[in-house]
């Protein structure tokens, strides 16, 4: 079995690295809203130097760190299990002899393996040279951060697989991905600090999953959240995954009744 | 000759409109999706104003005007030139553009007259909102000309960002796939839905000059709001005339290139 699952991997890591071009194109526009979030931020940090307790230095890490997790969690994914769909190519997943939710997953992290190398770490290198990063307060905040990620990262998978199965539905998966880049955006905690939030806003925010994918990660590594808040955290995203596989699991076996391939 | 165009074009929009109503669902997962994404700048800027008073001498109400006006141009450029994305991937590729060379008529007309996204759309109705509200807040009121004006700045902004996309666009007759040259390239639109004075010099240079995506938000933004770059405001037509006549010598020299993949 694990030897399958490496082999998994494996190959989605060839397949991105034969289209690099991809990767590149992540990089710069990635690299580039960092800059863009980064003059903003300065503008609104130019009188305070710390606003709702985030100092200056530690948004800039927030920028580099919030914008990189989204350009994972929105990768097109959606219209990947779109295409199998609609080309008939599930059908060949299908007979498979493995789930094939369990196939996309390990698929995934492949994804997410090359996106590291590839795109994540020259932007890291990059930004730690021009705006200059915080670094983890401590050898077990950046295990939790690590633990957190890779949380965030399986998390952002069943939200896409749910999402992505709504293609069963109707043919426009490019459509269902800006939608989920939208909610990722907005409740994520991409675009600002969760603390920025009014009370009511906050409430919202904290009945979605969304958080799970940059918020909480990220918190733990500047440290907003300490102590036993950390383990709380980590605690409500493993929750959260156990929520959204157990939904994603029902809504999939439900669709999954619905297949009419069209011819192929 | 022009009148013949429009008449061609009429006829390629009825055909494409009876496809769009076709798809319901898909129009409305498209619209609001859109319209939602370019909702978040706007849900941004709020959540910042709701923790501090200005961002750089800059009212909430005017930086929504700004990127309201950002947002129609965009909203333009998607509806009608959105097929420029697909040169590379689907037409040089597949060898649809051979079809185009063969007929009497521009192929980049035909590529351009032949797919519309309604996902523009949203944006339209985003940027409308906004603008109308902005305009309300400031307490701005414009007269007739002045209306007629502001429509000449939008349509010239729509033209801009069409002009780069469409020279960006033929990078996909050797390359096939343009789309991720264009979409860096469009990125550089993110620093241009704020105003630019909160960014490095060069940065305003660039987006004033070499990419000017400046002239489709903050240059036309200033001769209603008065901060001091009224007298670029004008250029912002000019820049749009340049932009086309240098694309449209580029797209010449790509197509003049052009060697079909034979498939």
């Amino acid at each position: 079995m694990l030897g399958k699952i490496l082999e998994i991997i494996k190959i989605n890591i060839k397949v991105n690295l034969a289209y690099a071009i991809n990767a590149w194109g992540a990089f710069f526009v990635t690299l580039l809203q960092i800059f863009v979030f980064y003059y903003i931020w300065m503008a609104i940090y130019k009188f305070d130097s710390v606003i709702n307790g985030i100092s200056k230095d530690q948004i800039i890490t927030y920028i580099i760190l919030s914008r990189i997790i989204y350009t994972q969690v929105t990768s097109g994914f959606i219209p990947r299990i779109g295409r199998k769909i609609h080309t008939g190519e599930i059908t060949m997943d299908l007979l498979k002899p493995m789930d094939f939710q369990l196939f996309m997953l390990f698929g995934r992290i492949g994804d997410f393996v090359s996106f590291f190398a590839m795109t994540a770490f020259p932007i890291l290198i990059i930004c730690l040279f021009t705006l200059g990063m915080q670094a983890p307060l401590n050898f077990a905040t950046s295990i939790y951060f690590l633990l957190s990620l890779f949380m965030a990262i399986i998390l952002s998978f069943f939200v896409e697989f749910w999402i992505g199965l709504l293609t069963f539905y109707t043919n426009y998966s490019w459509g269902l991905q800006t939608f989920q880049e939208a909610l990722v955006s907005m409740f994520s905690g991409v675009l600002i600090p969760l603390s920025f939030f009014p009370g009511w806003l906050r409430t919202i925010t904290n009945l979605l999953p969304f958080q799970q994918m940059s918020y909480s990660p990220v918190s733990i590594y500047l440290g907003i959240v300490k102590g036993s808040q950390v383990y709380e955290v980590l605690g409500f995203q493993l929750l959260w995954i156990v929520i959204l596989f157990v939904l994603s699991r029902l809504f999939y076996s439900f669709a999954i009744k619905k297949i009419t391939v069209q011819g192929g | 000759m022009i009148f013949k165009y429009v008449t061609l074009y009429i006829e390629f929009l009825k055909q494409n409109l009876k496809t769009m109503l076709e798809y319901k669902a898909d129009f409305a997962i498209g619209v609001s999706s859109t319209l939602l994404t370019q909702f978040c700048g706007i849900f941004f800027v709020w959540v910042i104003f709701e923790n501090i008073k200005q961002i750089h001498g800059w009212t909430f109400y005017e930086i929504t005007f700004v990127y309201g006006l950002l947002t129609l141009a965009k909203g333009f450029d998607m509806f009608f030139f959105d097929n420029l994305n697909a040169l590379g991937f689907e037409y040089v590729r597949e060898g649809k553009l051979d079809i185009f060379m063969i007929r009497p008529i521009s192929p980049l007309f035909q590529l351009v007259a032949s797919h519309i996204m309604p996902d523009g759309i949203g944006l339209l109705i985003l940027g409308g909102i906004v603008v109308t509200k902005s305009l309300a807040e400031l307490k701005i009121t414009l007269d007739l000309p002045q209306i007629l004006l502001l429509i000449v700045f939008i349509i010239s902004g729509a033209a801009i960002i069409a002009a780069i996309n469409l020279i960006f666009s033929t990078t996909g007759f050797k390359t096939m796939n343009s789309y991720i040259i264009m979409s860096s390239v469009n990125s550089l639109q993110e620093f241009a839905f704020y105003p630019i004075l909160i960014y490095p010099k060069f940065i305003g240079f660039i987006l004033t000059w070499i990419i000017p995506y400046a002239f489709a938000s903050f240059y036309p933004a200033d001769y209603f709001l008065h901060k001091g770059f009224e007298h670029y405001s004008m250029l912002t037509p000019i820049i749009a005339i340049i932009l086309w006549i240098i694309a449209l010598r580029v797209w010449r020299f790509g197509l003049s290139h052009y060697s079909s993949t034979g498939s």
